[in-house]
């Protein structure tokens, strides 16, 4: 419940709270990073499966288009038939950004110019030397903005899945409009938008973009 | 098949380099695919590039490099782990014009350093004639004809290769007739300090120019005998410098001399021995009965 001339932000409530907000933090925060590690697992996987073997290629882009599509609770659900526990939790949001960062990348190596490719076939470059040494490097660009796009919607998306499993920055928040202060909220919303900066600032960081061709 | 091509040089038209690598990757990672051991690729491709002459270009991006370096980064990379044969498609494909003579005078020049197999496919007859032993001329599939460039431009086997050979046949082959055994004419030459009078009695009937040279028989210019008086010396009119490119020696074809006369202000051309001394003048009505001469009988 709201009081009527409630601050917007209270200090005081936040030192008075600074461990139940410590654990929201870290709980979101292993949780992204968990559902994003294991996304990108599966993308490698996928991505080598689609470039070894075309008909794969076509039924995981399509898997890939229904997953993105399909609203997020909605492939909770599938996963998560009786009931809704941490790991199917992660498992959906790993789905999700699998599905994201995958057709990313297969844009961007759909954008390799295929007289490269013939040229490394004809020097010798093997699939995977090809893969690996060639097309990823060339779709840089793209697998930089799909990384961007899996770690800012993993943490997006463990806010709405934490509102259901009232945990990280989304149970906070939830806890927050349900009978909390408003504060809480905004405290919330406000961490959740600081872990989103940060994490794609990493992304920037560490996946820089090439300008030395 | 992927072994069998990485025994193999490879360059095609217009030439692929690989964006994201520099020169010298380029050539470490064709080292490597053609069997050369971990730790010795870097050497291969440095010294693939030292013996192109490349070694400035080691750092740069293909986006750096113009169409010629790009081509000869290619040829670079197909030679450097010493294929047994090298497949050059149309490989001077988006050259400029005058990139492709130098390109093409490269080639040869590497081709006498170390003697490759290339298999030079190209649609572009000057290309053929100008860097091959043989050549095999194919026509909507066929195989018509596998002839010396020379006997090809000589002896075309139907309308199909005279077509293919396109224009200006009977010019090219005189690029195959050198001038080493043919005479020049030594009698427009006089020296620094000879009368103006014996400058007109040397000059060629209806052409007035006449070379003058110094003590060791080396060019000092030309000299327009029509501007002298006959009762002065030669030096009285200033000369018109010798370009020493426009000279022509031993080795050299009757198509380069026909070239340099019509680019010489004179209309002569002088061929020096090895040492710079001038043996005599070629001038175009003698050339151009040479050159009938040659073409008449069997191509050299």
């Amino acid at each position: 419940m709201i009081a009527a001339g409630e601050a917007w932000f209270d200090w005081s409530w936040v030192e008075a709270n600074d461990v139940a907000l410590g654990r929201a933090v870290r709980e979101h925060a292993v949780w992204s990073g968990t559902a994003l590690a294991l996304g990108l697992a599966a993308v490698v996987l996928f991505v080598f499966l689609a470039h070894r073997w075309r008909p794969l290629d076509r039924g995981l882009r399509a898997v890939a288009i229904v997953v993105s599509a399909v609203p997020f609770v909605a492939v909770l659900a599938v996963l998560a038939p009786t009931a809704v526990n941490r790991g199917y939790l992660v498992g959906a949001v790993a789905a999700s950004v699998a599905a994201l960062v995958f057709r990313s990348v297969m844009y961007g190596l759909d954008g390799v110019d295929r007289g490269l490719v013939e040229e490394a076939q004809a020097l010798g470059h093997g699939r995977l030397r090809r893969l690996t040494r060639l097309e990823l490097p060339l779709a840089r660009v793209h697998l930089r903005t799909g990384l961007r796009i899996g770690m800012v919607g993993a943490i997006g998306l463990i806010a709405v899945a934490g509102a259901d499993l009232e945990g990280g920055l989304g149970g906070f928040v939830r806890e927050g409009f349900v009978d909390g202060p408003r504060t809480q909220r905004v405290v919330g919303v406000g961490l959740l938008l600081v872990l989103a900066i940060v994490g794609d600032f990493l992304v920037r960081l560490i996946a820089r973009r090439p300008t030395a061709y | 098949m992927t072994r069998r091509r990485r025994s193999m040089g490879w360059v095609s038209g217009p030439v692929q380099l690989f964006p994201h690598q520099t020169v010298l990757e380029q050539l470490t990672t064709a080292s490597r695919l053609g069997g050369a051991r971990r730790r010795r690729v870097k050497l291969h491709a440095e010294v693939a590039l030292n013996d192109e002459g490349l070694q400035h270009l080691g750092s740069a991006y293909p986006s750096e490099l113009s169409p010629a370096d790009r081509v000869r980064v290619a040829f670079a990379r197909a030679y450097c782990h010493n294929p047994s044969i090298v497949i050059a498609l149309d490989p001077f494909e988006g050259v400029e014009a005058s990139d492709r003579a130098s390109l093409r005078a490269e080639l040869l020049a590497n081709q006498a350093r170390q003697a490759r197999t290339i298999l030079f496919v190209t649609g572009d007859s000057e290309d053929a004639i100008a860097v091959a032993d043989q050549v095999a001329a194919v026509f909507d599939g066929s195989l018509l004809q596998v002839d010396s460039p020379a006997d090809l431009l000589a002896r075309p086997f139907d309308d199909r290769v005279t077509a293919l050979l396109g224009a200006n046949r009977g010019l090219r082959r005189l690029q195959f007739a050198t001038i080493d055994t043919i005479e020049p004419d030594d009698r427009p030459i006089i020296h620094a300090k000879a009368t103006a009078a014996a400058a007109q009695f040397v000059a060629r009937p209806g052409a007035p120019w006449v070379l003058v040279v110094d003590d060791d028989r080396r060019p000092e210019g030309w000299l327009d005998t029509s501007l002298l008086n006959p009762d002065g010396m030669a030096m009285d009119v200033p000369f018109v410098t010798v370009d020493p490119a426009l000279a022509v020696a031993d080795g050299d074809s009757i198509s380069v001399v026909f070239d340099r006369i019509l680019s010489s202000p004179s209309n002569l051309v002088p061929k020096l021995s090895a040492d710079g001394r001038v043996i005599g003048v070629f001038a175009h009505d003698t050339i151009a009965g040479l050159a009938a001469e040659a073409m008449s009988g069997s191509p050299t």
